[in-house]
């Protein structure tokens, strides 16, 4: 800020060898407590509260889990263009659609056991589905594409790949739920339920 | 300001900040309060108002955090709020500013005279903060933003609506007359 021609004078460079020891006031203590008062109410210290511990963990997890999405998904991509020239003659086989039918199967169930679960909890449950939602728009896409595809079967089975990570990420989504119940239920059995990642 | 060397140390907590969480914004003040209140103090020379300028700095700093894009240190951008309300305040007293040209024409002394003045002196931490705080209101203000909170003469224009040449002044005297009261307690 201050030019640095070296034209301190004595006073000048005084003061500033000894800046600290020039701050010798101090606010009085009440001086918060009228912060405080005056800000407007404290947003997420709440549901801390409430939630304890488990929300930022939840957090982190889905952080974790969203990060395993976005990478996989980017690997997803390459392997279906290195996949286009292999095999163009490839057919939508039965067992894929079997494989598929039990996957979403499942996912429904996980579902709607999550939903019953974040029944007292939309935030936590409006979290959870947004996680969701990037897999399954991908999952989308990725069957919009399928008619167009010149791999079928590399199409296919990133589609069953999508499908395994959403029953992944339902799992850790169930298993934080269950933490959270038995933690709020002050019954530390949470080893019956070890981390799925 | 012990803080500013290290840019990205409150980088966390201020984003807690942002969220609104009380638990954190206490933390930045517990940090920063101590020395923005003793900038509030020299500019206002008065417990009271310098207590209520800085409540209003944290509460604007709060509330405008969203603004706050990392572009400097928190500290540096929380001190640029609080001398601006220290600032406001102070207008409010109608502090007179005196021209360079009129000073020059008193027969006022370059700066070379304030150097070899004060060179002399035995300087003391708390004489010159007592003094400091003696001095009228437009010596002290512009004094203390250029001797303590690190403001060049540009920046001090700016801030308070005056030329440079007039920061420049302001500045000389006053420090003449800090350097003056020193001296006649030192028995020079």
């Amino acid at each position: 800020m201050k030019d640095k021609s070296g034209k301190k004078d004595h006073l000048e460079r005084f003061v500033r060898d000894n800046r600290e020891r020039f701050d010798q006031y101090e606010p009085s203590a009440q001086l918060w407590e009228r912060i405080d008062r005056a800000l407007p109410a404290d947003v997420p210290s709440p549901n801390e509260k409430k939630k304890g511990w488990m929300l930022p963990l939840a957090g982190n997890w889905l952080r974790i889990a969203a990060g395993l999405v976005l990478a996989l998904g980017l690997g997803m991509l390459l392997y279906l263009h290195e996949g286009d020239a292999s095999d163009p003659t490839a057919q939508q086989q039965p067992s894929y659609d079997q494989e598929m039918s039990q996957y979403a199967q499942l996912i429904d169930q996980k579902r709607d056991e999550i939903l019953k679960l974040t029944n007292h909890n939309p935030e936590l449950r409006k979290a959870f589905s947004s996680d969701l939602q990037a897999l399954e728009a991908n999952y989308q896409s990725l069957k919009q594409d399928l008619g167009n595809a010149p791999n079928q079967e590399a199409m296919l089975q990133a589609m069953i790949q999508n499908l395994q990570w959403q029953i992944d990420l339902l799992n850790q989504q169930l298993d934080i739920l269950q933490r959270f119940n038995n933690s709020t239920d002050e019954n530390n059995k949470t080893d019956d339920h070890p981390a799925v990642i | 300001m012990k803080s500013e060397p290290y840019i990205d140390q409150h980088v966390e907590l201020v984003a807690r900040c942002k969220l609104g969480e009380r638990k954190a914004q206490y933390e930045l003040y517990q940090r920063y309060s101590k020395a923005m209140f003793n900038v509030c103090m020299r500019i206002l020379n008065h417990f009271g108002e310098a207590e209520d300028a800085l409540q209003e700095a944290f509460m604007d700093a709060f509330t405008n955090l969203h603004q706050f894009r990392q572009q400097s240190t928190f500290g540096a951008w929380l001190k640029q709020i609080v001398v601006n309300r220290a600032l406001s305040q102070i207008r409010s007293r109608k502090v007179e500013w005196v021209e360079l040209s009129s000073w020059e024409q008193n027969g006022g002394q370059t700066l070379a005279d304030y150097q070899e003045d004060s060179d002399e002196l035995d300087l003391d931490v708390q004489r010159i903060q007592t003094e400091i705080l003696m001095l009228p209101d437009g010596y002290r203000v512009v004094l203390s933003l250029y001797l303590f909170e690190g403001y060049d003469h540009e920046e001090i224009s700016e801030v308070l609506g005056i030329s440079e040449s007039t920061s420049r002044s302001q500045y000389l005297r006053g420090k003449r007359k800090l350097l003056e009261r020193i001296g006649s307690r030192n028995g020079l």
